[in-house]
């Protein structure tokens, strides 16, 4: 391109000194001649170096990648880097994250852990404890193939010095096919609400330190369903502005490891749920849903009941505001010995104040109410009538955050109680 | 702690004078943006430009005006909650957000130009460098920077 322009201009520079000489030969003098040749020359020279400076300018370096083309269909997806784990650079061409090809494997990690102390969260107990440490681990195996993997080292239940529960919280082998279909095969949580999608494990991902009450694990007292192994297909469904999404699984729940109330039937028996949310367009931040999950809950060995759980949420997280709402009905049937239903909600609000405090507050209630043996043992199964908390969090990095937190809990086994709660939660 | 709170706060507080540009590569389709899809696709909430290639979003570091900007007037947020939004999306399996930090407007620039599907958000006064030469500045909401009621001031 140089040469040609450079050519060009030779020509055109000696056209027009042709030109001018056959037009002022006679009555220029030579010596002026030869100056107007010599401004000519020394133009051409100057725009031959700004054409030589602007191509080097846009030429790309050796190695670097070439923007010719325009944005392939299925374009490769960069690695996921935050701003508080990348360094800023001023090399722009390095775009190996972001031009490597789609089956290039990629490895990324997270961690999170916390140390508490809290007064009374069981009603009983005043201690320092380590939280939990979680890590969480994704592998790219092919342009549509994810490996995930996360870990929770249950170090809050530790009873002896080398009694820490490992337990497997996912493990599942993700397919991407397009926006609306996609495969997870596995062990996964169970897309039931809206908390135990968001923030399943992590204390840092979560506001506040305590979880819904409704959403406790189901090794610590919990009577839902979070986890299950087996198959979930996901996706977008065509909707326009309403942003519809599905999520159909079918597995079979874990009824193992609870330890409050019954004695749980290690049993692994079938369920599938179906959740559909809409996250619409015009409403960044809101999202309205509600899933429908059934399976077989074995109390004892040889006894199973129809469990269904429906719920409702409306969530609305944007900017400084994080409001989440979810309403419950569980339903324990189809059995001589009764039945029992038990109807609940929370609602928590929380606002960004200053630059890192977020104050928030929650209000949660549980009603259950039924027929028979089964309506009276669901009540020690699930105990908690309301749970009353307030708290801030404060994040002093963009790592680590404190939490205080403070609250109110009845039951029906025994009179209310205050709870107290400081947390330092950390992401690595 | 009280001065150090006053820090933190004023320390993103967003520019108040300046102007910025969404730069996106010449042969990007997209020319015309609502302010908030870029909102959106700055949360990570949208990962995809239309044409399903992914986006990379290029962010400038953390003292630099367009990333105070980006945090405090477009986003609404401050870095540790950028950080945590970003990673709970990834928390719940979905494909990471992808971003770029760069520390000079014309870096970023030279990266948007690099690669076809990224995205950037630049000082308007940074637009006559050489580096930002070569790319694309969107419209946003049918108004290009020089126009009258352009919304990323």
């Amino acid at each position: 391109m140089s040469l040609r322009l450079a050519s060009a201009a030779a020509l055109l520079c000696g056209v027009i000194a042709a030109a001018g000489g056959g037009v002022a030969f006679a009555a220029e003098p030579p010596d002026e001649k030869d100056q107007v040749i010599q401004k000519l020359v020394e133009r051409v020279e100057a725009l031959e170096r700004q054409v030589a400076a602007l191509e080097q300018a846009r030429a790309p370096q050796a190695g670097q990648a070439q923007p010719a083309q325009p944005p392939p269909a299925q374009a490769p997806i960069a690695a996921a880097e935050h701003p508080a784990q990348q360094q800023p650079t001023n090399d722009a061409t390095d775009t190996a994250d972001a031009t490597q090809p789609d089956n290039t494997s990629r490895f990324n990690f997270h961690g999170y852990a916390d140390a508490d102390f809290q007064r009374d969260v069981d009603g009983f107990t005043k201690k320092f404890e380590l939280g939990e440490v979680d890590l969480f681990a994704t592998e790219r195996l092919s342009s549509h193939l994810t490996a995930l993997l996360e870990l929770a080292f249950e170090t809050d239940s530790e009873q002896l010095s080398d009694d820490v529960a490992v337990n497997v919280e996912r493990m599942l082998l993700q397919y991407r096919g397009n926006n609306f279909f996609n495969v997870d095969i596995g062990s996964y949580r169970t897309a039931i609400g809206y908390y135990s999608t968001a923030y399943l494990r992590g204390a840092w991902l979560q506001t506040a330190i305590s979880r819904p009450k409704m959403f406790t694990f189901e090794d610590q007292g919990g009577f839902l369903p979070l986890h299950a192994v087996g198959v979930s297909v996901n996706g977008r469904i065509p909707s326009g502005d309403l942003n519809l999404h599905y999520v159909a699984e079918a597995g079979s729940s874990r009824n193992y490891g609870n330890t409050a109330g019954f004695p749980s039937d290690i049993s692994f028996n079938r369920a599938t749920n179906l959740a559909i949310y809409s996250q619409p367009r015009g409403i960044p931040g809101l999202e309205i849903g509600f899933s429908s999950y059934h399976d077989l809950f074995s109390p004892v060995a040889g006894f199973a009941l129809d469990r269904s759980v429906w719920m409702v949420h409306v969530v609305y997280v944007a900017g400084r505001v994080e409001f989440l709402n979810e309403g419950l009905r569980l339903g324990f049937g189809n059995s001589p010995a009764g039945s029992a239903t038990a109807l609940g909600f929370y609602s928590q609000i929380a606002y960004r104040i200053a630059a890192s405090w977020k104050p928030y507050a929650r209000a949660e209630y549980l009603n259950v109410f039924g027929t028979g043996a089964v309506d009276a043992e669901t009540r020690i199964y699930v105990p908690w009538k309301t749970v009353y908390t307030a708290g801030v969090r404060d994040d002093l990095t963009d790592s680590v955050a404190l939490k205080f937190e403070l609250g109110r809990e009845t039951d029906y086994m025994r009179p209310g109680y205050i709870t107290a709660a400081v947390q330092l939660a950390f992401t690595f | 702690m009280a001065a150090l709170l006053t820090a933190r706060t004023l320390h993103y507080a967003a520019e108040p004078a300046a102007a910025f540009a969404a730069v996106v590569h010449p042969s990007n389709a997209t020319r015309d943006l609502r302010l908030r899809d870029l909102t959106s696709l700055f949360e990570g909430a949208n990962r995809q430009w239309p044409n399903r290639s992914g986006v990379v979003l290029v962010e400038r570091d953390a003292g630099s005006a367009p990333f105070r900007y980006l945090m405090g007037r477009l986003l609404n947020t401050t870095p540790g909650e950028y950080k945590r939004s970003l990673q709970n999306i990834e928390y719940r399996g979905e494909t990471p957000v992808s971003i770029k930090i760069l520390n000079s407007d014309a870096a970023a620039c030279q990266y948007v130009f690099n690669v076809p599907s990224a995205i950037a958000i630049v000082e308007t006064r940074s637009l006559a460098l050489p580096a930002c030469g070569g790319i694309q500045v969107l419209r946003i909401d049918g108004k290009l920077p020089s126009e009258e009621g352009y919304r990323l001031k």
